[in-house]
């Protein structure tokens, strides 16, 4: 298909084993380089049989039908609201329809998988539906969905392979779990569900489960959200808690039992007998399921690739450490979640793979900043952040160094709507060694993520305080509340919501 | 009557709502008796497009339920709504498995062959396929219609450079003579067929 004849004697100037967001963005940009560029993407089913087209992750099983779900539990609390502002909803007619969202969201799905072969053939990348296995640093042996094996040879490699999630090593976890690979096109209506897990995918799904009507329980061996501001956590699993999630903490899986051997012909589903270790009581809990859904963590897809082959090593969690995307192999590069200690989000491979292929085919030198990543939790309440979390800061720069203003707002659009008024939060951490300079930003309230999209940039640009108060606010927004902040922690003054 | 018409759920399939007439009594009375009754068509629609594409893949019973149901019932009901035509159209209409079945039932046809790109996925091409059946089969010359879905068979859909479904060929003596993106209504689809039919 490739119009480009390879420069090198190889088949393929590069050829970029995984065809998620940031290998898709990095083929796309080497072929426009003028190179002569192969996508290799296979998706192995997962263990419920779930598989999926062409993108990758976020498209297919993650941040698109998640921000989907989202928004469908968003649009039910939407209902609640209208009829304080004057719409008359019959109450009793209200009811969700699981299969018309799933249906809705692999519609568009379908839709995007098509986009992106398109995109591909326009932009003369040649796609193989195939599973690549290394062979040496230039050769890989391709292996299509009909067994049929092809070795194709190139100069350059770039390991964009992604993650799939993990299970607990626990009796009936595979045969009888889901995960996110399952959850969005699930064929029948999750029922009553145990979501196993405090990663921000375990309280996203457990948040537009309970928001769709279902009786969800998250189940979490230790903190919410690791890495993430640990007051905003515990402020989302509140206001989660509040509206109807079940929350069991310090507790751990031990087994998942079928009770009837068959599923239930009317729902499609099998119950789920769960027993754990719970941390807090003397005795295993129990309680039956109708679906069960892990949420624990991802590891990289690398052990079946043929690493080995290449004499690179990956760690527990299947990554590779990949400084500068360059792996320890000179003709091999890694972008996404697949590189050891890199922030596992879609733009972030996207953005790496387009700098990589500029460096490798069209002479730039710009490098990927890692740094103060944006990037927001589609949670019920959404949870946007820039930065340092505050422990993270005092553990930095000690408590005396860093200054954290905050406060409680109530959104306009709450107060008709009777919604609570301490609820919203923002909190600027700033750090007195420098200039006031802003190191974390954080907010949880409705349309976080485009809250805190804008203000990427100001931290792009070094933001401080001052530069934060001399902004003159949008009125009335939720944004608005960074520019007026004036209430230090330290004050000990309360942060609570204040009128107009 | 028109209310309740209004009240069926836009996921059917679209043959289900365009083909009997609005106040077709057997429609009105299939959703007042089962209000849930499209379920199954939804899940084979999602199964279909899920689980089919890979197939070793083990199915969920339900959904394998659904496609069972789905690839007997869905088109074979688009085709009795399609009234008089449908009879005439089974023996013209099908579905295109490989680049060779390709050549040889549109590239080598002795008729004039309406091309279908389309896909499971694709709200239009629900809507559109089922008018091209009908129309193909009202034909008083023999046209063909051959499906192609994009998913499937994505070979041939890349030699016809598919950006954007559904897209409509017409092919006489192997080769393309006309063509449309988007799912006319059926004055537009019949004249379009109609223009191919009359150049035999």
């Amino acid at each position: 298909m490739a119009e480009t004849p390879s420069t090198t004697g190889y088949d393929y100037d590069l050829i970029v084993v995984g065809g998620g967001s940031g290998g898709l963005a990095l083929s796309k940009q080497a072929a426009k380089l003028g190179k002569r560029v192969c996508v290799l993407d296979f998706v192995k089913p997962s263990p419920q049989g779930s598989t999926w087209g062409l993108g990758g992750t976020c498209v297919n099983v993650g941040c698109i039908p998640k921000k989907l779900m989202h928004q469908a539990c968003l649009l039910g609390e939407a209902i609640e609201d209208a009829e304080k502002f004057g719409w008359e909803v019959e109450k009793a007619n209200i009811k969700h329809d699981w299969s018309k969202l799933v249906m809705g969201v692999s519609d568009h799905i379908g839709g995007l998988n098509f986009a992106y072969r398109v995109s591909l053939r326009e932009n003369n990348v040649t796609y193989l539906n195939a599973y690549g296995v290394f062979k040496d640093a230039h050769t890989i042996e391709c292996t299509d969905k009909k067994r049929k094996v092809t070795t194709l040879t190139a100069e350059h490699f770039v390991l964009a392979v992604g993650g799939r999630p993990k299970y607990p090593d626990i009796p009936g976890a595979r045969e009888l779990g889901i995960t996110s690979d399952d959850m969005f096109s699930l064929p029948y209506a999750p029922g009553k569900t145990l979501v196993v897990g405090a990663s921000y995918v375990a309280l996203e799904c457990a948040g537009f489960l309970t928001g769709l009507g279902y009786d969800t329980t998250v189940m979490a061996r230790s903190i919410f959200l690791r890495g993430f501001d640990q007051q905003c956590a515990e402020q989302i699993a509140a206001y989660m808690s509040e509206h109807g999630t079940k929350f069991l903490r310090r507790c751990v899986p031990l087994s998942l039992e079928r009770i009837e051997p068959e599923a239930d012909s009317a729902t499609g589903r099998h119950r789920i007998r769960v027993t754990w270790e719970d941390g807090l009581a003397n005795e295993p809990g129990s309680d039956v399921f109708d679906t069960v859904l892990f949420a624990i963590g991802r590891e990289a897809v690398t052990s079946t690739i043929g690493l080995e082959a290449l004499g690179l090593k990956a760690n527990a969690s299947g990554k590779v450490d990949a400084p500068l995307e360059q792996t320890s192999v000179p003709n091999v590069f890694a972008i996404g979640d697949v590189i050891n200690g890199r922030p596992e989000l879609t733009p972030v491979a996207i953005q790496a793979g387009r700098l990589l292929a500029k460096r490798l085919y069209g002479g730039a030198t710009t490098q990927m900043d890692y740094a103060n990543i944006p990037t927001t939790v589609f949670t019920p309440l959404e949870y946007g952040c820039i930065g340092m979390a505050e422990e993270d800061a005092i553990a930095l720069y000690k408590e005396e160094n860093i200054e954290v203003f905050h406060q409680y707002f109530q959104p306009l659009e709450w107060t008709v709507a009777h919604r609570p008024a301490s609820t919203c939060y923002c909190k600027l951490i700033c750090n007195k060694l420098d200039n006031m300079r802003v190191i974390g930003l954080h907010i949880l309230g409705p349309n976080a993520g485009e809250i805190t999209q804008g203000y990427g940039v100001a931290f792009r640009l070094g933001a401080t305080k001052d530069d934060f108060d001399m902004t003159v606010g949008i009125h009335p927004t939720c944004s608005e509340n960074f520019t007026t902040l004036d209430i230090t922690r330290a004050s000990g003054l309360d942060p609570g919501a204040k009128g107009c | 009557m028109p209310n309740t018409f209004l009240l069926i759920p836009l996921d059917l399939p679209c043959s289900t709502l365009l083909f009997p007439p609005p106040t077709s009594p057997r429609l009105i009375l299939s959703f007042s008796d089962k209000p849930q009754n499209h379920t199954p068509m939804l899940l084979a629609s999602i199964a279909s497009r899920r689980f089919l594409a890979a197939s070793s893949v083990a199915m969920t019973a339900p959904a394998r339920m659904a496609v069972a149901a789905f690839s007997t019932s869905a088109f074979a009901a688009a085709g009795a709504g399609a009234g008089s035509g449908s009879d005439a159209a089974s023996g013209r209409v099908f579905d295109v498995t490989s680049e060779a079945d390709f050549q040889q039932r549109v590239i080598d046809a002795k008729v004039p062959v309406i091309v279908d790109f389309w896909a499971a996925w694709c709200g239009p091409c629900r809507a559109l396929t089922p008018t091209l059946t009908r129309v193909v089969g009202e034909s008083s010359t023999e046209v063909h219609l051959a499906k192609v879905n994009v998913d499937e068979v994505g070979d041939i859909a890349a030699k016809y450079q598919i950006s954007s479904i559904p897209a409509v060929f017409a092919f006489k003596n192997g080769a393309v003579s006309d063509q449309f993106v988007g799912a006319l209504p059926y004055p537009k689809v019949k004249s379009f067929v109609d223009k191919l039919a009359s150049q035999s």
